[in-house]
């Protein structure tokens, strides 16, 4: 069984870590560059405030990835997080933004091969002759694994307006998206794979972390940052508890709707009052209706003799 | 008539001569037919094929037990194995042991646990399906043969050595059979499985094989 505390203390040292980071970072950024530079930093800022927010919560959990990496998990954390971050500084740091945002979608496309690399999935012929996939069906999870997230950057790049009306849609679509990776995060975690789950509240706790700091010190860069994360993080552990979890594709497919509601519905240029309660509202009912609570009551009635 | 008889003379000669050109050549043949039988049958008596055999699924298991809270045990066991032996009686280092398991059959006699038991925290059987034993060295010991080989599980190689002990074969139903058992230690942390799910489950668990094969 997890330790809910070290769990807890976990997310909450990763939202601590990144925010503070974030404040640290963000006001000089913001006073001693001017123009596209200045709109740049705070952007730094935010992924310097996320690295180190999911840094200090993996240490505080004790998660290292373990070396050769061998592990999906491993792989993500070791390799799919960095190559992440890595195409988002580059595409920070690039004077024409509009135009190169395609490091982020080719980083992302890259993470499910990073993900499932080695595994039965990629496998077209075993030495044992225990697995052997069709071609077919190798080429067809890379590319719609590779497509899932691309539409999740996708979908976090939308409405790029900085707006002040702007700013807090994204904030609240960005936050319902970031209930949706907790959640998924929890299914895991209920299906038996207890080390993805608890892996991905750094996540959700830096990006968490980003986000109020984006809101509070009304800066709409930072809040796409933590939108473009929350996607990435909600696809990876998709992937990860459905290929080699228990999360099936209609929980899977419930928690990425949640997430896509929001992001989908909720539009910079409107009044978001009325509307943000009915997606909330619609969101919730997804989440904890259709995948939660049913995901408690299997573990319950699932793991009660073990527990008892 | 002179003429007639030297020529009846003559005949008998030839005939003679072929007689025994044919004599010698009959015992050339069968010299070198002798010779080739010595030789088969001495060559099959100083190098005597290895034994091969293949892993009988029916007559055979791969069991393995650990603690649970210190205080008992858990025991379970993996329904589908492969493996093959090749048995050089005169020359046991010759011989070779391989056996292929596939993790996803992991049975404990609870469906949530086996669940459990083959996701990343434990077997990880998405990513690593099979465990495997190759045998690299083998020497015949009293009562069997000590194996050693590269033992990989959880996507970790390590060279154990075991003991096989039994190896005796007999035939039933025109079967050839040989059986063996053994039992090994391994701890858990060794073959980097998650430190964190150890917890209530002991870090070492004890294999019990007790396999057959059938001659193929």
């Amino acid at each position: 069984m997890p330790d809910l505390w070290l769990l807890t203390a976990s997310f909450v040292t990763a939202m601590l870590t990144a925010g503070l980071v974030c404040l640290a970072t963000l006001p000089r950024a913001g006073r001693s560059v001017s123009g596209h530079r200045g709109a740049v930093r705070p952007q730094l800022a935010a992924l310097s405030g996320l690295a180190s927010g999911v840094l200090s919560g993996m240490a505080m959990q004790g998660i290292v990835p373990a070396l050769p990496l061998v592990s999906g998990l491993d792989r993500w954390l070791a390799i799919g997080l960095p190559l992440l971050l890595l195409a988002d500084v580059v595409r920070c740091c690039w004077s024409l933004q509009k135009f190169i945002s395609w490091p982020r979608y080719l980083a992302a496309a890259a993470i499910a091969i990073v993900i499932l690399f080695g595994s039965v999935h990629l496998q077209v012929e075993s030495d044992a002759g225990l697995w052997a996939g069709s071609p077919a069906a190798v080429v067809l999870t890379v590319v719609l694994s590779g497509i899932l997230m691309m539409l999740l950057t996708g979908l976090a790049d939308r409405d790029r307006d900085a707006s002040e009306l702007n700013r807090l849609a994204a904030g609240v679509r960005t936050g319902l998206a970031l209930c949706a990776l907790q959640t998924a995060a929890v299914v895991v975690m209920l299906g038996g794979w207890i080390g993805c789950g608890a892996a991905a509240l750094p996540l959700t706790g830096a990006c968490g972390g980003v986000l109020l700091i984006g809101l509070a010190a009304r800066q709409r860069s930072l809040v796409d940052v933590a939108s473009h994360w929350v996607c990435w993080s909600l696809g990876g552990v998709i992937l990860l508890g459905h290929f080699f979890g228990r999360l099936t594709i209609p929980q899977a497919g419930m928690i990425l709707a949640a997430a896509a509601i929001p992001l989908v519905a909720i539009r910079g240029n409107q009044s978001i009052r009325a509307k943000v309660l009915g997606v909330w509202a619609l969101v919730a009912v997804v989440l904890f209706l259709s995948v939660l609570i049913p995901a408690v009551l299997e573990f319950q009635r699932r793991m009660s003799v073990l527990l008892s | 008539m002179q003429q007639s008889d030297r020529r009846c003379a003559q005949f008998r000669q030839i005939e003679v001569l072929s007689r025994s050109n044919l004599a010698m050549l009959i015992s050339r043949l069968f010299q070198i037919n002798a010779l080739l039988l010595m030789t088969l049958v001495c060559g099959t008596a100083t190098a005597a094929p290895a034994e091969e055999y293949v892993y009988d699924l029916v007559h055979s298991s791969v069991s393995f037990k650990a603690r649970h809270l210190d205080i008992s045990w858990i025991h379970g066991r993996f329904n589908e194995v492969d493996g093959k032996f090749s048995i050089d009686r005169e020359d046991p280092s010759k011989s070779s042991f391989q056996l292929t398991i596939k993790a996803d059959s992991v049975d404990t006699a609870n469906a949530a646990r086996d669940e459990h038991l083959r996701q990343p925290d434990y077997f990880d059987t998405k990513q690593f399906p099979t465990i495997e034993f190759r045998s690299t060295k083998v020497k015949a010991i009293e009562g069997g043969y000590e194996v050693t080989g590269d033992f990989t599980m959880h996507g970790v190689t390590r060279s154990i050595t075991i003991e096989l002990m039994g190896g005796k074969a007999i035939e039933s139903r025109g079967v050839r059979r040989v059986g063996f058992s053994t039992e090994l230690r391994l701890k858990r942390s060794d073959y980097k499985f998650d430190p964190k799910a150890i917890g209530p489950i002991g870090d070492e668990a004890i294999v019990i094989i007790d396999c057959e094969g059938m001659s193929q």
